[in-house]
């Protein structure tokens, strides 16, 4: 019990509010967790790098972090992760440990024999990195990174309460622990909020 | 912001109510937890989806100076033409879009400008005014910036709706006249003779965008005394040189008496907007509003206002959220004499001599319930690549002189589980498509963008390349002054997946298109290659539809 993010949401039917009908408490709490839910989806969104090529969204023979591996061939080789770099304004303030607040985005990509560097950088001024992660695999595996950020780096100016920022997304690659072969990539990056699961409870706003 | 007022989001206890097993149903909820059931509800339905749309040759960099501009394709007309025109689900209680750009607006003149002027429409029930993006860093050094742009209906929507979100630029005249100005001369209506020196639209300008792109200028015929559209000029946006010829192809602002030659016409520059990726916020109105009174201690709440806490909950959780916005546009061309270098196309096509299943669109997904519909929107506008049509007439005579043929549409979800790729859902659609034929045009310039495309990149409308660039011109633009929204041919497709959101499962999708052989009917009995058929998408939308809740 307590609070609760359901992963599904939970079937709550209208015809169970009938007038002058007793109404089940049991359907006011699906209510409360159809809200938590939905409110666990809310956010920005932006969509992974879009494949050129029939197999690979893109890859990648460099041994060092690049965005494009070379001038000739097929496009996703060409062009690679320097046609990708979307923008976001994150919706949704979540409770930190200390009861603070925090924002939280989450970059997920399909990689194999891959070191995916993602990088977020300030909308307002692309020059400043706010943090940066490795995505990395080996074996073909989905992958991910959450990105926790104070309310202030999401925001204008780094001014805690100010509108919400643009925040923009890099990424260069290259192979697996900079070893010679190839590294591919089939899906992503693709960037979403987080999306709040079970177990994440503590992360709901509680009003105070 | 007050506590309870639908401004914020209060999560709820599960003991906030009480069981059935502890109470036998008595008293499940008290006030405060209603109120703050009723605030939830106000504050998700007021909530809209956030879309980011990056085409895909945005050139990402760390810095934002201008030195990083080269490549990034510039938005530039005399008259508003779409930068996006996608299919869009308005659903109840829409109220507004705020959308964020993360652009830079410029000139070659390099000297004082106003901006770029910018739209948005949502076709069919508000066009919002012109506003203007001033230039970005205000002056000599035009970096990337954020711009935030936003249009609201009068009053939110009572029902869903689908219909077109339109976001459409035009550049202002730079007063100084263009340094290598020449006097042209009209060869006809729609022709300009360029004279010496020939117009430079070839892939290899340097830097793009270039200072010497006519595809940056505007041509104005000034009628003695005229100084402006109002007072008898005739402004021309340039659609395209012909290579090895000494004239250009133009496009008479709107209204414009069309004669067969003009006087002598100078030459400016336009300003430009160069878009690196654009958010687009929809907002939605307070339609699940209670009043607090109604909840006061010691009176008795209705029924039908606790109804407004259900049906808001499940109406709004079920509401379509937007996944994917496009087309992404194709990166510039595999040779480095194609386009100048990095421009990209942003519309999509597929040659009719395709019978089998070929990729349209193909992207990354993140699902968020439980066995949704996938549902994808597309705005088409098939056309036959003729060299020779002319036409006079309207969009019911077009469609009358239009060959016919049938494409398979098949859009199919994917989830990356165990280690491989499985399919979750697909389906397919019939889509019985007219092809307009291609022709010079004032009322249709995108049919007339695209003749110019295929005079250029192909001769004599062969499918051998000899000669021309692939200059991207005037490709990809909608105007929105003229009659080309009247063209698109609307397809959907819906796929019903099977997806359990608590595996945090990835997903791909695909669109791929097929021309059924055998299905083609043409008017022109002279002009039946398959190879003239194209399926050409100007605009498309995702959406995840949520199951029912029961």
């Amino acid at each position: 019990m307590g609070t609760t993010i359901v992963d599904k949401a939970p079937e709550l039917r209208i015809g169970e509010f009938v007038v002058r009908e007793v109404v089940s408490g049991d359907e006011y709490q699906k209510i409360i967790r159809l809200q938590n839910r939905h409110f666990g989806d809310r956010g920005a969104s932006a969509p992974g790098l879009y494949p050129a090529a029939e197999v690979a969204t893109y890859e990648t023979t460099s041994t060092s972090y690049a965005q494009i591996n070379r001038d000739t061939g097929p496009n996703n080789l060409r062009y690679g992760l320097d046609r990708w770099q979307p923008q976001i304004k994150l919706a949704r303030k979540l409770r930190d440990g200390a009861g603070g607040e925090e924002l939280k985005v989450e970059v997920t990509a399909v990689i194999e024999n891959l070191d995916l560097e993602v990088l977020i950088l300030k909308g307002d001024d692309l020059g400043d990195i706010i943090v940066s992660a490795t995505l990395s695999s080996s074996a073909l595996a989905q992958v991910s990174h959450l990105f926790t950020l104070t309310e202030a780096d999401a925001a204008q100016n780094n001014i805690a309460g100010a509108p919400e920022r643009l925040l923009s997304f890099y990424a260069r690659a290259r192979v697996f622990g900079g070893a010679s072969g190839t590294g591919y990539m089939y899906a992503g990056p693709k960037v979403d909020e987080y999306h709040l699961q079970s177990g994440d409870e503590s992360s709901l706003p509680r009003g105070y | 912001m007050g506590y309870l007022d639908g401004t914020e989001f209060i999560a709820l206890d599960d003991e906030a109510v009480n069981s059935d097993a502890d109470f036998d149903g008595e008293q499940p909820a008290c006030a405060a937890t209603v109120q703050t059931m009723r605030s939830n509800t106000k504050y998700l339905g007021s909530q809209g989806e956030r879309i980011t749309h990056a085409s895909v040759s945005v050139r990402a960099d760390t810095q934002d100076e201008s030195s990083v501009a080269t490549g990034i394709r510039p938005h530039c007309s005399f008259e508003f033409a779409s930068y996006l025109s996608i299919p869009w689900v308005f659903s109840r209680g829409f109220q507004g879009v705020d959308v964020s750009h993360f652009a830079r607006v410029s000139s070659e003149d390099g000297i004082a400008f106003e901006g770029v002027w910018s739209r948005i429409r949502f076709v069919g029930l508000r066009d919002g005014d012109a506003e203007i993006i001033p230039p970005t860093n205000n002056g000599s050094i035009d970096n990337f910036e954020r711009v935030d742009l936003s249009l609201d209906l009068d009053e939110p929507l009572r029902r869903r709706v689908v219909s077109d979100l339109v976001i459409e630029f035009h550049g202002e005249i730079d007063k100084a006249i263009y340094a290598d100005s020449i006097n042209v001369k009209a060869r006809s209506s729609l022709v300009l003779d360029t004279g010496t020196p020939t117009w430079d639209y070839s892939a290899s300008l340097s830097d793009p965008p270039n200072a010497e792109d006519p595809t940056l200028m505007v041509s104005v015929d000034n009628e003695p005394g005229a100084t402006d559209s109002d007072n008898g000029a005739v402004f021309f946006d340039h659609m395209r040189a012909v290579s090895g010829d000494e004239k250009m192809y133009v496009l008479p602002s709107v209204g414009a008496s069309l004669r067969e030659t003009y006087q002598d016409i100078d030459t400016f520059r336009l300003t430009y907007i160069q878009v690196k990726s654009t958010e687009i916020r929809s907002r939605y109105a307070d339609e699940f509003t209670v009043d607090r009174e109604r909840y006061r201690a010691g009176r008795i709440v209705r029924s039908s206002d606790d109804m407004y806490v259900v049906s808001g909950a499940i109406e709004t959780f079920r509401r379509p959220r937007c996944l994917w916005i496009g087309p992404a546009g194709v990166p510039g061309g595999g040779e480095e004499n194609e386009n100048p270098k990095h421009y990209h196309e942003r519309f999509k096509r597929i040659q009719g001599n395709e019978t089998s299943n070929v990729y349209a669109f193909r992207g990354s997904l993140e699902l968020e319930t439980e066995d949704p519909t996938v549902s994808m929107l597309m705005n088409c506008i098939p056309y036959q690549r003729l060299f020779n049509f002319t036409f006079d007439g309207t969009l019911e005579d077009l469609r009358n002189q239009a060959a016919r043929s049938q494409w398979d549409l098949t859009l199919t979800v994917e989830e990356f589980s165990g280690g491989a790729w499985a399919s979750i859902g697909s389906e397919s659609v019939s889509m019985d498509a007219y092809h307009y034929g291609l022709h010079v045009s004032v009322d249709y310039p995108v049919l007339f963008a695209e003749w110019l495309r295929w005079r250029e990149l192909v001769y004599t409308f062969s499918d051998v390349v000899v000669s021309g660039s692939t200059y991207v011109g005037r490709e990809g633009q909608l105007w929105g002054n003229r009659l080309d929204q009247n063209l698109v041919q609307r397809e959907s497709l819906d796929v019903s997946v099977d997806y359990d959101p608590s595996s945090g499962n990835m997903c791909r999708w695909s669109l791929e298109v097929a021309r059924v052989t055998g299905s083609e009917e043409y008017k022109d009995n002279s002009k039946t290659d398959e190879m003239s058929l194209f399926w050409m998408c100007t605009g498309a939308s995702l959406w995840e539809i949520p199951a029912e809740l029961s």
